[in-house]
């Protein structure tokens, strides 16, 4: 399938609607943002046009959002999008293991902050 | 039919552990600090109404947990109990909830009045809970629906909600090699509401059951033990 090369928008990907608005009000002073709630929707936006940065929760509605990081991998031009982990398990997973799924950093939800959500968007947005 | 039975398995049954409650209970305090963290950014009463809804989502799963603990006192007497009622109570209760989500409850009852026997405590606490849960899955386009009916010498009281269809799922999980997560699965939450309402339906010699509907989201059902005295005055009435 062919995309829309990236336009430097974060896609932020979080079930919690009203999380997910709480962290628009940050995120969209740094780039555009595109809110979605599942892996399937994910998968139709990045389809229509590739992001720069994948802010994601890691437990969705339906599964792991890892699946769709392993699947991501599995395209040339999918593959180098950069992915930042939000979510309430910081401390169970490993950063050194997820960086081959194109993570670069995990944030806890319980200790972020607007300002260090900011600051991660624009270093790698 | 369209419809998939999904009993044996799929709710669980073991008793609820601190390591699930801790689990369960750090979503919504996460989602009260970012609140508050927005506020101290812009105050806005949209993000207020959130606290205060997230905050009463709490205490009612930290209430079934402290009763789902106090089951073996033996506190909870089973009784007749309308099921009309409950639902209107429920339904009034969850009412500001589900319109901060955008979201709606339709009650749909037989005209007879349904009596069955339970505790009205447990009962109105399984109720609430799956109510909660439908909400926390339903699309927003379609209501949640809370009906009853009888069945036998049983009466199903069903929550209905309209999650993501199975073929949306199946969609990205068959690209990935992956069978579809059962909907006991659902990994945001770790399922302890359900292995409450399980605890107090089977404490009242009820069963919770479930069924999952390939046209999207699913229907968890209460069967509970009409109340056969009050049930035929109802009837002749």
């Amino acid at each position: 399938m062919s995309r829309t090369q990236s336009s430097a928008h974060i896609l932020l990907i979080e079930d919690d609607p009203w999380l997910a608005k709480s962290y628009e009000a940050t995120l969209s002073e740094v780039a555009p943002l595109i809110i979605v709630s599942s892996s399937v929707q994910a998968v139709e936006s990045i389809d229509a046009e590739l992001p720069s940065l994948i802010i994601a929760d890691v437990m969705l509605e339906h599964g792991l959002v890892i699946d769709l990081l392993h699947e991501l991998q599995s395209y040339s031009d999918t593959s180098s999008i950069t992915t930042v982990l939000c979510t309430s398990l910081a401390d169970r997973f490993s950063l050194r293991e997820l960086s081959r799924y194109g993570v670069v950093k995990i944030l806890d939800k319980a200790t972020i902050t607007p300002d260090l959500l900011r600051q991660v968007a624009r270093e790698y947005a | 039919m369209g419809a998939q039975q999904l009993n044996e398995g799929v709710i669980a049954t073991e008793v609820p552990s601190v390591l699930a409650a801790a689990h369960e209970l750090k979503s919504p305090l996460v989602l009260i600090r970012q609140l508050a963290l927005q506020l101290e950014e812009s105050p806005d009463s949209v993000s207020l109404e959130r606290i205060k809804l997230t905050a009463e989502r709490s205490l009612r799963l930290v209430e079934s947990l402290t009763r789902s603990s106090r089951l073996d006192d033996a506190l909870f007497e089973c009784e007749p109990v309308s099921i009309n009622a409950l639902y209107t109570d429920v339904a009034h209760e969850l009412y500001p909830l589900a319109t901060a989500l955008g979201q709606a409850i339709d009650v749909a009852m037989p005209s007879k009045n349904l009596i069955v026997v339970g505790n009205q405590t447990l009962l109105r606490s399984v109720l609430l809970g799956l109510c909660d849960n439908a909400l926390s899955h339903n699309d927003a386009n379609q209501p949640v629906v809370l009906s009853a009916r009888r069945s036998g010498q049983m009466v199903n009281a069903e929550v209905r909600d309209h999650g993501p269809s199975s073929q949306s799922l199946a969609y990205i999980k068959r690209s990935m090699g992956r069978r579809p997560t059962p909907l006991s699965g659902r990994p945001r939450s770790s399922g302890l509401g359900l292995l409450i309402a399980n605890q107090f339906a089977e404490y009242m010699q009820a069963e919770l059951t479930l069924i999952r509907h390939r046209s999207g989201g699913a229907t968890f059902g209460l069967s509970i033990p009409e109340s056969g005295q009050l049930s035929l005055l109802g009837r002749l009435s």
